[in-house]
């Protein structure tokens, strides 16, 4: 099936656009400068020879959303025009690209399909979600950067609010690189009761192994949520750490099964801040040998190290905590959001500060900071051992 | 001919029924005609509920005849009426009175959760959200919502900046999302919307389902005369644990609420304007229009004005979590 097809199918039964009007769309603008401390004695980018990292980063973004809509047929698209200059050969980089773009034909009041780049995510878990094959980290690994869609042909039956059924077939990895999963069949079910809610994952790429996946989230009460999330599937090119420090990296197609899972629960105080936390196990992480075996390899000045840089997991290792406190997200004003993650088995960790300042309804100001912790084998400070980011954005 | 009077709840109307014959009898039945099997009449007593049967209706001649008295048996049968119509008033005096039945206070419920969008078969509107806190004026929010009993989705159209926001709520399952999150986010109802508004205040309300009734009294609101109710949450899934409710009498809307935590302490009150009206069933129904909540222990002030109501049926995949972003 060709990457085209989710266009295609629908294009063939669009009626005329004549009779469209576009009825929604708004835009946003930013700006912002990023500061990077790169490590020059990094074990796996050792002077930078390898990942060329900017350490500065100057960027404008524009953020669009459009949507169209003509009876039961709908279009929504998410264009977003970036330029960057970055430190690092004095680069000046342009992007323009479909973040999201869906079109959708709603059969009935149960019953739609659809085709484009669609945001395949879902699930309550906020550090990273263990029960989707698609977007493991959920986009949370680079703050400013948007989640890009998948492309994909996708049918939903909804027959009634609190029910949903997803059968989807992807057919492209969107716009950036190529994932595990592209030309994979996804099926998804979803149920909702009055304080709690279930779904379930299937999906499975052209002879490989399946998936299999799961979540659930439960309302105590006013204040405290909980929730779990879980997945089992073998990863299809996955970076290899023997533990003999002198073998070389190697990438695994596909390796054995393996289950992640995650639990989190979340506090909200009455003046509407909330505290999270959530312990996420990553049975496809390394071993605590194979975690040694990686660092070891890597001060012995091992020549598969671009290797291991090239296929570098989100998460090297098996147990983390994460813990989350912020603002309430309506706040009028100063909106804050404070996280912590640490790896439970081998130490080091994140903390890290966002801040978005309203400042007239149109016009904002936002800051970032990042501070790996831990000593220089911490996969937190593999690359760089600060961030700082600032800019300004504009509502349009 | 009958005659009824609009201002008692359909509950409790009181018929009159005047024979217009020589005849002619008065006809005295206490009772709701709507909720009525053809052959009885409901009594209009507070719970527990009695039937009346049509045997047991007054049935008192008027006009007395010679023929059927005679002599001082004219006189004997004319003081027996006149007792029984004065054991008839003093003994039901409440009934007599237009609007001063005692009605089932979950009907009352029902009929007053019509006008704030429960009941219905869905209900969109937009809503404006002023607040005002700690001495100073929030930013404006315009919000479009379409709602049926159990569930809502309420889209930010004001300010710009979070345009395309959505809130899902179904039970008490809430996701927040805006335009750019990789994903719905899951919160708790007690995270606020804006002010002292919470999110269960933007959609429909269904007290008739979520709360057990009391009638406690009458009273009345700004020269209005209203029952007073006190509603106790069935469950866990309320946004508020206690409310006392006021409900006007004639229009059977709530005009002012109190709002209480489980332990019995006061969060806020509001007061309800219905200038709005919607047709629903062949009925014009008047419907909010304004709610003014102010938090009980501060001046914070939060005006909601609801507009743009259309009674309609929700589609299901307008809850859709995936279409949300």
């Amino acid at each position: 099936m060709s990457r085209g097809l989710a266009l295609a199918v629908c294009l063939a039964a669009t009626p005329v656009w004549g009779d469209a009007l576009w009825h929604d769309g708004d835009a946003t603008l930013y700006g912002y400068g990023q500061s990077l401390g790169v490590r020059s004695d990094s074990p796996l980018n050792p002077g930078n020879q390898f990942a060329q990292i900017p350490a500065t980063t100057w960027t404008g973004e524009a953020r669009l959303n459009l949507g169209a809509g003509v009876g039961d047929w709908s279009l929504h698209l998410r264009p977003i025009a970036r330029i960057d200059h970055r430190s690092a050969g004095d680069l000046i980089r342009r992007e323009g690209y479909l973040s999201q773009a869906e079109l959708r034909w709603q059969i009935s009041d149960a019953v739609g399909i659809s085709g484009g780049r669609d945001l395949l995510t879902w699930g309550p878990a906020q550090f990273r979600s263990p029960s989707n094959p698609f977007y493991f980290d959920a986009g949370r690994s680079d703050p400013m950067r948007e989640l890009s869609g998948l492309d994909d042909v996708k049918a939903t039956w909804s027959p009634d609010f609190r029910a949903q059924v997803l059968l989807a077939r992807i057919v492209g990895s969107g716009h950036f690189e190529p994932i595990d999963r592209q030309n994979s069949w996804l099926l998804k079910g979803e149920y909702r009761a009055d304080d709690w809610t279930v779904g379930w994952v299937a999906a499975r790429r052209d002879r490989h192994p399946a998936f299999w996946g799961g979540y659930g989230q439960i309302t105590v009460s006013d204040a405290v949520l909980l929730y779990a999330e879980f997945g089992s599937g073998a990863r299809q090119q996955a970076l290899q750490s023997p533990d003999n420090p002198l073998l070389p990296f190697s990438v695994a197609t596909d390796a054995p099964r393996r289950s992640d899972w995650l639990i989190g629960g979340s506090y909200s105080f009455l003046s509407g801040e909330t505290l999270t936390l959530e312990w996420l196990h990553q049975g496809s992480g390394f071993s605590a040998s194979a975690y040694r075996a990686f660092f070891a390899r890597l001060h012995n000045q091992n020549p598969s190290a671009p290797l291991a840089l090239a296929h570098l997991p989100g998460l090297l290792g098996r147990d983390y905590l994460h813990l989350v406190a912020q603002s309430a997200p309506g706040d009028d004003d100063l909106y804050w959001r404070a996280m912590g993650s640490v790896d439970a088995t081998h130490g080091g960790g994140a903390a890290t500060l966002y801040l978005d300042e309203n400042l007239d309804g149109r016009w904002g100001v936002f800051g970032l900071g990042q501070l790996p912790l831990g000593g220089g084998d911490s996969e937190f400070k593999l690359l760089y051992d600060r961030l700082l980011l600032a800019g300004m954005k504009l509502a349009l | 001919m009958f005659k009824s009077f609009v201002g008692a709840p359909s509950s409790a109307r009181l018929l009159v029924a005047v024979g217009a014959a020589s005849s002619a009898r008065l006809l005295v039945a206490v009772g709701a005609p709507s909720s009525a099997t053809s052959n009885q009449l409901v009594g209009a007593a507070s719970s527990p509920r009695f039937i009346v049967p049509p045997s047991a209706c007054l049935s008192l001649p008027l006009t007395p005849t010679l023929s059927t008295y005679g002599g001082k048996g004219i006189w004997r049968g004319l003081i027996q009426a006149l007792v029984l119509l004065i054991a008839l008033i003093t003994t039901a005096p409440a009934q007599a009175e237009p609007g001063t039945a005692t009605p089932d206070p979950h009907d009352i419920l029902i009929h007053s959760d019509r006008a704030r969008g429960g009941g219905l078969p869905g209900i969109e509107w937009e809503i404006q959200l002023q607040a005002r806190e700690h001495g100073r004026d929030l930013e404006p929010q315009r919000l479009l919502v379409q709602a049926n009993s159990e569930a809502s989705v309420a889209q930010t159209l004001e300010p710009v900046r979070f345009k395309g926001s959505r809130l899902l709520q179904i039970g008490r399952n809430m996701w927040l999302t805006k335009p750019g999150l990789s994903k719905p986010i899951p919160i708790s109802p007690r995270q606020r919307l804006s002010g002292q508004a919470a999110n269960g205040d933007i959609a429909a309300t269904d007290y008739a389902g979520d709360y057990d009734a009391v009638l406690v009294g009458q009273e009345e609101v700004n020269g209005t005369p209203c029952w007073i109710l006190d509603l106790t949450a069935k469950g866990v899934n309320t946004t508020y644990a206690k409310i006392r409710y006021w409900v006007d009498r004639t229009r059977l809307v709530g005009v002012k609420a109190e709002f209480f935590a489980l332990g019995g302490k006061p969060l806020k009150s509001a007061v309800f304007e219905y200038h709005n009206a919607i047709a629903f069933e062949g009925e014009h129904i008047p419907f909010v229009s304004r709610m003014t909540i102010t938090d009980a222990l501060s001046d914070d002030v939060t005006v909601m004005a609801y507009g743009a109501v259309t009674v309609k049926e929700i589609p299901p995949s307008i809850f859709d979590l995936g279409r949300m972003r």
